[in-house]
């Protein structure tokens, strides 16, 4: 570990952070979307985390010379929502089908706004813990002084 | 935190005269290793080689490793760092500003980063100092 890893560590939390917010937001703004690039109504799309360093060359590596690695998280994948589009009745919408059935995202505006408020408190304790290792290393400077 | 800590105690060590040689020998190379990111330029290296001299002074018979060990190489590992460091905060703020950069968040760990390296290293540089000028105000 180096002197510094923690506001690395910390730094990644905060991106991978940012990309949940950014796929929420695209959620959010798509959830009445009937056409999305497929044709197809738009799904609901989930980011999946990973630990850094877990997979891969680098995470054989590690694991087998013993080191001890900075860690941190990454985006391991964006995988679509497979859950079923949600079907409302609407006779007069263009895009409704022979019995008068619209095909509608399978985005939930109440899940998004929850998924909104952990992706905002993550990255705050995110940023903390950042802000609580930058004091620390200082706090430790100030001894040389 | 035991790294820094531990860093910081080694490299006072060195710089007392006389005191803890052998925290001074072993820690800081292995401590700056980790810090160090690039070849030290030939500027700094001469410069981490003209304190040497002191160091050996104050320490007496023991001698001092330009780079394998002691304090002149935590020193030099240090400035190369700080150089590395540096540079990569400077081209980052340049991503941010032309708009290569998409993550901003890396960006500000980097400065970040550069802003503690450069503490620490001119907090190194005052101790070296002070240590030299304590040395040169020996009554004889």
């Amino acid at each position: 570990m180096g002197l510094f890893d923690a506001i690395g560590i910390a730094g990644s939390g905060l991106t991978a952070q940012r990309v949940r917010m950014d796929v929420t937001a695209e959620n959010l703004a798509n959830a009445d979307t009937t056409k999305a690039a497929n044709g197809q109504p738009y799904q609901r799309q989930e980011v999946v985390l990973r630990e850094t360093g877990s997979q891969g060359f680098n995470g054989a590596l590690a694991q087998a010379s013993q080191a001890e690695q900075p860690g941190g998280v990454q985006v391991a994948q964006i995988v679509a929502d497979a859950t079923p589009d949600q079907q409302v009745y609407d006779p007069g919408n263009p895009e409704a089908d022979a019995k008068g059935y619209v095909k509608l995202p399978n985005v939930s505006t109440v899940t998004e706004m929850t998924d909104l408020i952990s992706e905002q408190q993550s990255y705050q304790s995110d940023v903390t813990a950042m802000q609580t290792a930058k004091t620390m290393f200082s706090a430790t400077l100030e001894v040389l002084k | 935190m035991i790294v820094p800590v531990g860093a910081v105690g080694s490299l006072a060590g060195g710089l007392q005269p006389g005191a803890a040689q052998g925290l001074a020998q072993g820690s800081p190379a292995a401590q700056a290793e980790g810090l160090a990111q690039g070849a030290p330029a030939a500027g700094q290296a001469t410069a981490a080689q003209a304190l040497e001299p002191g160091a050996q002074a104050s320490n007496g018979a023991e001698a001092v490793g330009g780079g394998s060990g002691g304090f002149g190489g935590a020193l030099t590992e240090a400035i190369s760092s700080l150089e590395g460091s540096q540079l990569s905060a400077s081209s980052a703020a340049q991503g941010l500003a032309t708009g290569t950069v998409k993550d901003p968040e890396s960006a500000v760990v980097t400065v970040e980063d550069a802003q503690l390296t450069m503490d620490l290293a001119s907090q190194l540089r005052t101790k070296a100092t002070e240590a030299v000028q304590n040395i040169f105000q020996t009554q004889v």
